[in-house]
């Protein structure tokens, strides 16, 4: 190896190379990030930094509204130029409708968790979704209420042990896909963790979609969900032997072993799709009229109107 | 500045594999990720007491440099420095 | 400032408005650029008669899905610059009460206009019922000061509303306009002045030069050691706070050690306990020589001039005393008002009384306070007249 190129190599103290672009690399250069290891936020962080960075997206035309959950401590690794603020548990939709209708130039990213989402914010998740705000809407689907100590959230698989479902979590779990789907969210898709680069995909395809993208990104929960659970949720009935998900590299093969491709789903049976999390694109219709150019046009009808 | 151990250097490819000793949590992931498993936990603990990952015996040369282990990491503690590549990504992302 | 097109001022005469409307066209001059809303009686007209003039003006009038989810939207229109309202019932203001707390802690300016009803649960919905002034006053978990303003006819709807939005771009905090099932529905003249008197009025929502993000939110100027209020800063913009977050933060919004929270608690009080002489606003009518006063707000306040006038026909020296500011209560301005007066009457149209409670913790012992309780019903200025006879033996 000439000496050049190995002085061109980088030399042996340098930085991850997206440190300095977050808000405590920026100021300290070293940290810890206040995530369990094994949680996937830290995964998510990184990934849309690399992206805000990357396609130098303007701060101050994405706000980010961060709901309340594990991952309100994102703003800790987010990227420092990003105009973030934290809302009240449930409402980031509709806070993100206000900021949209009130400024149509922005495009709201919303972070939300699945019991912020799908549990409390419902209704607000809904409604976006119908009107086809143009926003970002991920739901981060770890399957329990983490930040609260683990109780069972609206998507907690089916036999999951919590702290609120200490003997088997009986309920009908909801799915964010379909509920966005059925609310008519013009652009839906769920990825998880485990497969990055397509997470990358669907966000850079959500960034020049107009209209309301809904993401859904499974992450897990090694602290209360890997824990306390083996990873032969669901199919236990078949007699599989399951081991205790306890470091994130096991509940990332576990979140592997229970995701399928949405074409690959399409041959399986119901029995086979239990407790599974179904992965790909569901809907993109691009051409649907988004809400503040409709709204657009009315002002313009009331304008000449005499 | 701390001094940061090189795990690989690769000369033909030219890049080189850190690891932020004291930022890993010990969460495993890239040792699972990895897909020609070249990395394994070490029984060495770093300041946040969490043993962290080493390369295998002689398998540095499989290192595809496919950055499964980056983007995997909740503490961006493993990167991959590829020298005179843009670290641009978003390029190559094709939607 | 986009160039302000004439729709959004009507022309300049006499106009017969029903209340809510009259409030809504007052915020529309006002400057309003978003309304968020959910029908409820007897507040619907206010989201009717925005949802034709907002497109015109260049805004927006959103009916969403629920209270929660159009005072939610508020929030966010008002973060980016956009001066917001949102209009409801007691239903509505028990819904919002958590957002308005938000509101509160991150200081962001909106105007709430609450159309009383009657009393708990649904209730009579549409009889009139000042019922909600406990709940304004404490409007959301924690502690935090509010305005609240109680016009008396349709022509202080409109006035009042812009002085809300006035109140509400200077202290940013919750400002609330009190009216009624009754004052809502009726139908008033109502005269809008010319144009450049109300744009001169107004405080417009921008971003000077002496805007920086080092103080975005209520500090304290160490220098003159007052409280200073800067503008409100816009998302979306330079000037927008550095860290936007919900807990006891200092100038930049970065959260402060607990040690220094009541700092933060005391800003958000006392930046509206200190301007009590600009915010509270009353009105006195034939009360120098008064020896028995009538203090009240909201409609009572039209029975009282009235047995008032029928009072001095018989020789009684009774005079009126009116809060146009109900919160923060103005207490040096009753105090001195009610200084040699040997009674005070005070006609609510509630059954606790909660302003006389007020007005009681302000008298010395000596002069009795009687309370005239009025619900769903109005006060008579017969009924007052016989209070105002046995007070007079």
């Amino acid at each position: 190896m000439s000496e050049d190129a190995k002085a061109a190599l980088p030399n042996e103290k340098p930085e991850h190379p997206y440190l300095e672009y977050s808000v405590i690399g920026s100021l300290i250069k070293n940290f810890s990030t206040r995530f369990c290891a094994g949680c996937g936020y830290g995964i998510i962080a990184n990934i849309f930094n690399r992206f805000f960075q990357d396609e130098k997206l303007n701060p101050q035309q994405y706000p980010l509204v961060i709901g309340v959950g594990c991952y309100t401590q994102i703003q800790v690794i987010i990227h420092k130029d990003v105009q973030k603020i934290w809302v009240l548990h449930g409402r980031a939709a509709a806070v993100a409708t206000g900021m949209k209708m009130a400024n149509p130039k922005l495009k709201p990213i919303i972070f939300s968790g699945d019991g912020d989402c799908l549990g409390i914010g419902g209704n607000h998740f809904i409604h976006a979704c119908r009107r086809n705000i143009d926003c970002i809407i991920f739901i981060f689907n770890n399957s329990v209420y983490a930040m609260t100590g683990g109780q069972a959230a609206p998507t907690t698989l089916y036999g999951a042990k919590s702290s609120t479902t200490p003997y088997k979590m009986f309920e009908n779990r909801s799915d964010g896909v379909k509920l966005a789907l059925a609310a008519g969210a013009t652009y839906v898709a769920r990825t998880t963790v485990a497969h990055p680069r397509t997470l990358m995909k669907y966000f850079k395809k959500a960034l020049n979609h107009r209209g309301c993208s809904v993401i859904e990104i499974v992450t897990p929960c090694v602290t209360y969900f890997g824990r306390k659970n083996l990873n032969n949720l669901g199919s236990e009935i078949g007699g599989e032997k399951g081991e205790k998900m306890d470091s994130g590299g096991r509940m990332i093969d576990w979140i592997k072993k229970v995701t399928v491709r949405r074409n690959q789903a399409k041959f399986m049976s119901e029995e086979e799709l239990f407790n599974k999390y179904v992965i790909g694109e569901f809907r993109y219709e691009p051409d649907k009229p988004e809400y503040s150019e409709e709204y657009e046009k009315i002002q313009r009808i009331a304008r000449e109107a005499k | 500045m701390i001094k940061i151990p090189k795990l690989i250097e690769n000369e033909e490819k030219k890049f080189s594999l850190f690891l932020n000793k004291n930022r890993c949590g010990g969460c495993q992931i890239c040792v699972n990720v990895c897909p020609t498993g070249i990395l394994e936990m070490s029984d060495m603990v770093n300041m946040r007491i969490a043993y962290i990952p080493r390369v295998k015996e002689g398998k540095e040369k499989y290192c595809t440099a496919c950055r499964r282990c980056e983007f995997g990491c909740p503490d961006w503690a493993i990167y991959i420095l590829e020298e005179g590549k843009s670290e641009n990504l978003a390029e190559k992302v094709k939607i | 400032m986009s160039k302000v097109n004439d729709k959004r001022f009507l022309p300049e005469g006499k106009y017969l408005m029903m209340g809510n409307v009259a409030m809504a066209e007052g915020a529309i001059a006002a400057g309003l650029k978003f309304f968020g809303g959910y029908p409820i009686t007897p507040s619907t007209e206010v989201i009717e008669h925005l949802a034709k003039r907002m497109p015109e003006v260049g805004g927006c009038c959103m009916q969403m899905e629920d209270e929660l989810a159009s005072i939610n939207a508020v929030m966010g229109a008002s973060l980016v610059g956009a001066k917001a309202m949102t209009a409801t019932s007691g239903p509505g203001l028990a819904l919002m009460s958590e957002t308005i707390s938000f509101a509160a802690n991150l200081e962001i300016p909106f105007v709430f206009c609450d159309v009383q009803r009657n009393g708990p649960g649904n209730g009579f919905v549409t009889d009139p019922h000042h019922n909600d002034i406990g709940l304004i006053r404490f409007a959301g978990n924690g502690e935090f000061g509010v305005i609240a303003l109680a016009p008396i006819n349709c022509q202080e709807l409109f006035d009042l509303t812009i002085m809300a939005f006035n109140f509400a771009e200077t202290y940013r905090c919750p400002t609330f306009i009190i009216s009624d099932a009754y004052l809502g529905h009726i139908h008033e003249v109502v005269s809008i002045p010319k144009k450049e008197e109300i744009l001169d009025k107004v405080i417009k929502r921008e971003i000077t030069d002496d805007c920086d993000t080092t103080y975005t939110y209520t500090y304290l100027d160490k220098g003159t050691n007052q409280l200073i209020t800067p503008k409100p800063f816009i998302m979306g913009t330079e000037y927008c706070a550095r860290n936007i977050v919900q807990q006891p933060h200092g100038p930049q919004g970065f959260p402060v050690t607990p040690s220094k929270a009541i700092d933060f608690i005391k800003g958000i009080i006392d930046k509206i306990n200190n301007n009590k002489d600009k915010i509270c606003l009353t009105d006195e009518y034939q009360l120098d020589d008064a020896e028995i006063v009538i203090v009240a707000y909201g409609l009572p306040v039209r029975a009282a001039y009235r047995s008032v006038d029928l009072a001095r026909e018989e020789g009684i020296k009774v005079g009126v005393f009116r809060l146009i500011t109900v919160w923060p209560f103005p207490d040096e301005k009753v105090k001195n008002a009610i200084k040699n007066a040997k009674a005070i009457i005070v006609p609510e149209l509630n059954y606790m009384g909660v302003i006389a409670e007020q007005v009681e913790r302000v008298t010395d012992p000596g002069t009795p306070v009687i309370r005239i309780p009025k619900v769903c019903l109005f006060h008579h200025p017969d009924d007052i007249l016989k209070v105002i006879m046995e007070v007079a033996k």
